[in-house]
Order: C-alpha cells, then sequence, then structure tokens
C-alpha cells in the first residue's frame, strides 16, 4: 500500500471514529438533519409529481381551449371544469361562431345548472350537452346503456347512479323542476366531478332551467394544437365570449401551487438552516475535544489540508447519512406530509402526491451537502491552524 | 451495549420496522379491495348513509332522547347470519349493520330505498324491546303525490309497534312498498344482529 492510501485510510478510520465517539450527539445532529431533509424531499417530490400530473391530466381531456363569458376567465374555466355553474352564460351564437372556426376539429357546447337542496344536505348538479360530448370527454366510458338521445333521456354518472340506486330504464324524477327523465345509461367511475352528475341533452337543460338559447361553456379540440394561438385570437372576437387556453389554465393552477411551495419551501429552508448549525456545533465540539488529538497528528506530521479534509469529510459523512435518513422519513411519513400539502395544491388527487422521486432525492443530498460543508469550514479551518505545541499544552 | 453500536441498531431497527409496514400493508392490500368493491356492499342502498337531522328525527319519536354522534354508528357484523338472512329476506346486501344507539331509548337504522323515481332514504327507530317505535324519510325525489303518501300519518304509524315476526302492510305503490320492504329487512337483520 503506498503512503498516500495509508495516510487517507487512516484519517477516514479517524473520521469515522470520530463521529462514533459521540453516538447520542451524532444521533440528535443526524435526526434534526434528517426531519428537514424529509420534508424537502416531499415537498420537492410532490412539486415535480404534481406538476407531471397536471399536465398529464390537463392533456388526457382531449380539449385545447374553453370558451367561456366575459368574468374572471380561470375561474370561469375552472367551475365549468369542476361541474359548477355560472353566473353568466354564453349565446348559443357563439357555438355556431365556433364550429365555423377553420381551426375547430370539435365544438362540445356545456350548459350545468345545480339545485342545492340543503334540507336534505346535497346540490344535484345537471348537465347539458350535446352528442359531441363523449367525443370531447376521452374519459367517458359506458358501463350500461347508451348515450342520451331522446329529450327524455338522462346519462347518470357513476356516483350519482349508486346513490339514487338507479339502474338503465329507470325513471329519474327532478322534483324542483317536476321533469321526469329515464336513465339511458351510466358512466363507468372516472375519478372527476363527472361521476356525480346528470347528464342530459342540451336544449332539454336550457328549457328545464328557463334559459333557451344560452350555454355555460364551449369545450373546443383544434385540428391541430399548434394553431392555438390564432385560433384563440379569432374566437377571443366572438361577442361576449373569451377564450382560455389549457396551458393558461394549467399555468394558473402551477401558480397557486407556486405560491404554496414558496412558502412552505421557505419554512424548510430554515429548518435546513437549523441543522446546518446543529452540524456547526457537533463539529465545533468535536474539534474542540480532539484539540491534543489534533496537536499529536500535526506533531508527527499530517499536513495542514489533511486536518482540514478530516473535519470536512466528517461533516460530508453527516450530511450523506442525514440525506439517507431523511429519504427513509420521506418514504415514512410521506402520507402524513401529503395530508398536509394537498389542500394548497388545487385539482390535487390521491395518487398524484408521491414522497419520494430520484430528482427530489439528488436535489436534496446536494443540497445537505453543500450545507454541511459551509457549516464545516470554521471547524476545519481551527483544526488546520492548530499550533501543536499550544495543543499538546492543552488540558 | 457499547453507546457506538447505537447508531446502527437503531437505522436497523428503523429501517426494519418502515419494511414490515410496507410488506404487512401490500399483502392486506387485495383482501381490502374484495371487501370494499365486491362483496360487502355490493348495494349501495345498505352502505352507510349519513343521518342528515338526528334532532329533528329523534324528537318526533323519542322526545327529550339524547342526540347520538351521527358520524360514528356502531356496526353489528351480520356474517354469522347470513345464510339465514338470505334464507328470510331473499338477499342480503352488506355484512355489516351500522346502528346509532340512542341511550335508554333504543336505536336508529338508516337505509336507502329504491323508489320509483329515486333513492328513498329512511330511517328506522326501534325501541328497546325491538319492536318499531317511528320512521322518518328523510330524502326523496318523489313527485307530489307519492311524497304525500309517504309523509301521511297513516303510512308513517302503519309500522309502529311492528316486530321482526310481524306480517308487514303491503301497498300497491312501487316507491311505498320498497319502504316497506326496507324497514323490514332493517328490522330482521338488526334483531338478528342484536342476538349476538
Amino acid at each position: 500500500m503506498s503512503s498516500g492510501h495509508y495516510w487517507s485510510n487512516t484519517m477516514l478510520a479517524l473520521t469515522l471514529k470520530n463521529i462514533l465517539r459521540r453516538p447520542i450527539r451524532t444521533m440528535i445532529t443526524l435526526l434534526a438533519l434528517g426531519g428537514a431533509v424529509g420534508f424537502m424531499v416531499c415537498l420537492l417530490a410532490f412539486t415535480q409529481t404534481y406538476q407531471a400530473s397536471l399536465k398529464k391530466e390537463f392533456s388526457g381531456m382531449g380539449l385545447h381551449l374553453m370558451l367561456v363569458p366575459l368574468g374572471c376567465p380561470y375561474d370561469s374555466a375552472a367551475q365549468i371544469l369542476k361541474g359548477r355553474t355560472l353566473d353568466t352564460s354564453l349565446p348559443e351564437s357563439a357555438l355556431t361562431a365556433a364550429r365555423k372556426d377553420p381551426a375547430v376539429d370539435i365544438a362540445a357546447p356545456v350548459f350545468a345548472a345545480a339545485i342545492p337542496r340543503p334540507t336534505l344536505g346535497r346540490t344535484d348538479l345537471w348537465v347539458g350537452v350535446d352528442e359531441s360530448a363523449p367525443k370531447i370527454r376521452a374519459w367517458w366510458k359506458l358501463k350500461a346503456g347508451k348515450f342520451p338521445e331522446k329529450p327524455t333521456d338522462v346519462l347518470l354518472g357513476h356516483e350519482a347512479a349508486e346513490t339514487e340506486l338507479r339502474a338503465v330504464d329507470d325513471t329519474l324524477y327532478s322534483p324542483e323542476t317536476k321533469t321526469s327523465f329515464t336513465v339511458c345509461g351510466i358512466l363507468e367511475q372516472s375519478g372527476t366531478s363527472d361521476d356525480s352528475q346528470f347528464f342530459i341533452p342540451l336544449k332539454t337543460a336550457q328549457t328545464m332551467f328557463k334559459q333557451p338559447g344560452r350555454i355555460t361553456g364551449i369545450a373546443i379540440r383544434l385540428r391541430d394544437p399548434n394553431l392555438i394561438a390564432p385560433a384563440s385570437a379569432r374566437l377571443q372576437e366572438i361577442p361576449g365570449a373569451q377564450a382560455v387556453t389549457m396551458t393558461e389554465m394549467i399555468g394558473t393552477f402551477l401558480n397557486l401551487a407556486g405560491a404554496a411551495k414558496a412558502l412552505m419551501l421557505g419554512v424548510t429552508f430554515v429548518a435546513l438552516g437549523v441543522s446546518g448549525l446543529t452540524v456547526f456545533n457537533t463539529l465545533v465540539a468535536n474539534t474542540l475535544e480532539r484539540t491534543r488529538e489534533l496537536g499529536v497528528l500535526r506533531a508527527i506530521g499530517y499536513s495542514r489540508s489533511a486536518l482540514f479534509a478530516s473535519v470536512t469529510s466528517e461533516a460530508l459523512i453527516i450530511s450523506i447519512a442525514g440525506t439517507l435518513l431523511g429519504l427513509l422519513i420521506a418514504y415514512a411519513a410521506g402520507g402524513l406530509i401529503a395530508g398536509l400539502v394537498r389542500p394548497l395544491m388545487p385539482l390535487a388527487s390521491p395518487t398524484t402526491l408521491v414522497p419520494i422521486t430520484p430528482q427530489a432525492a439528488l436535489q436534496s443530498l446536494a443540497l445537505t451537502v453543500c450545507v454541511g460543508l459551509i457549516a464545516a469550514l470554521l471547524p476545519a479551518f481551527r483544526a488546520a491552524t492548530i499550533h501543536p505545541v499550544e495543543a499538546l499544552r492543552t488540558k | 451495549m457499547k453507546k457506538r453500536s447505537l447508531i446502527p441498531v437503531a437505522v436497523v431497527v428503523i429501517t426494519t420496522g418502515i419494511l414490515a409496514r410496507n410488506w404487512l400493508q401490500k399483502s392486506a392490500a387485495p383482501l381490502k379491495l374484495e371487501y370494499s368493491t365486491k362483496t360487502a356492499f355490493a348495494s349501495k342502498g345498505a352502505a352507510m348513509i349519513p343521518w342528515r337531522d338526528p334532532a329533528k328525527d329523534i324528537q318526533k319519536v323519542f322526545p327529550g332522547a339524547p342526540i347520538p354522534d351521527a358520524g360514528n354508528p356502531t356496526v353489528i357484523a351480520l356474517s354469522g347470519h347470513r345464510l339465514a338472512l338470505i334464507k328470510k329476506l331473499g338477499k342480503l346486501d352488506s355484512n355489516a349493520l351500522f346502528v346509532h344507539i340512542i341511550k335508554d331509548k333504543g336505536v336508529a337504522l338508516l337505509r336507502r330505498a329504491k323508489g320509483q323515481s329515486g333513492a328513498i332514504e329512511v330511517v328506522v327507530f326501534v325501541s328497546q324491546s325491538k319492536t318499531i317505535a317511528g320512521i322518518a324519510i328523510q330524502r326523496h325525489r318523489e313527485p307530489n303525490n307519492i311524497a304525500t303518501r309517504l309523509g301521511a300519518p297513516s303510512f308513517v304509524n302503519a309500522f309502529k309497534g311492528l316486530t321482526a315476526e310481524s306480517t308487514f302492510p303491503t301497498f300497491p305503490d312501487k316507491s311505498l312498498q320498497a319502504v316497506s320492504d326496507v324497514i323490514r329487512a332493517l328490522l330482521v337483520e338488526y334483531d338478528a344482529g342484536s342476538h349476538a
């Protein structure tokens, strides 16, 4: 073995021995670091998986933009996507105009109306659609029956059918509007708001809610997604309507989530800073306790850089071990942390948030190592500049 | 034990705990899935139904009685009586019967009945002597003519005093008959389950 290898092996052995010399102190340092890293890994992984799932969900919807009444476009589009009603509506002429646009492949109108029944603890969500609805709602799969054809047909979401104990050909009555329907079909569970809605023909819905010729919004799929900018500009010209692209929708949701993420990352960085101070404190204490040992090492010929490296490698080992502990914490407590974070992320489903991703783990490792090395600078400098004679005089 | 051996021991214990938890969750998953999606709740009518206004309903049947926590019913397991109940009722949608205990008075049982125009949610009050003390219809979407009959004293009182062995009244109307069938099923299931 070369003398260089011998020296580096000896230094590594000394470093490990030093870390294990005070197990309780090391354990507390690791727990502080691990807790902060665990939360940070979860937060980074949640953000990454949330962004990916949001993009996937929007692209899977099969629609490129929404035409909604004038007002806050994002609020309108989000309300329609969630199956809620709007105070304003579009004239049906907007649908005709949208369908005439050369870039539009499918324009599917929606008329949404809610009947709140507070005394019964529920709200009936009636949605008027036409024959274009199944084409644009790629997630619709029939569990039984067929799509609405007759004016009195109703297509039920999975949850709505179960709650009302309805099967195909059963009657469904709306006591508030005194309208009777025949269940023509039941949708498979999709995990969307469609599960709890009653879908009826558009004309029936307009008549039922006394708003003939009005629609709540239009979902649009383009022939070519690259045409979105000119198509959006043209559709924006339709009187009373405004176009909202799915990209804008994703951006809005991500901005909302981004603000929450910034706040939580701030808290995490404070925790990581405190953990860095704990590492610093541990290293200072270790260095002070080893003053005589460091003096002996200097006296027998160890260089300043070797002692500097000894302390920094101690910080490096603690940082890596803290990150590994943090990953274990993230894995074990991911569900708990997801529960805290989920309310701050709009449209996040229970399966969306994954507590660990390789990217998040690597980012956390890099950051923790940096924090550890910064914390090691002063103790390492002190160890490197120690004078052997003064050190040996120390009791 | 030397102090230095504490760290590896702690790491091994934590890792083993996490892996064991993960393994147990994975091995239990198929059973949970089977139970929740197929066997137990084949019909949503038998699943747990929210008791929407317990204070109002109790006031009508057991005035002055304490209001139970509507979100925390007691579960009676019917699995031991499954065959006997299927023989008696023709079907048993769930092995679990959710019971709201009303202290010193009896119990309240809830279920959805398949009405003509939608689900009808029924609350059945059973006294400590296991006779029907009263019923309440908490939600329905029936037309006015049926809704009037559902709320009529002649219908509501027709079940008072009946036991699991009684002959239940029959009705020409599909919705009223569905409610009657559900009331009988709840009483028979409760009678069997509370014997255990």
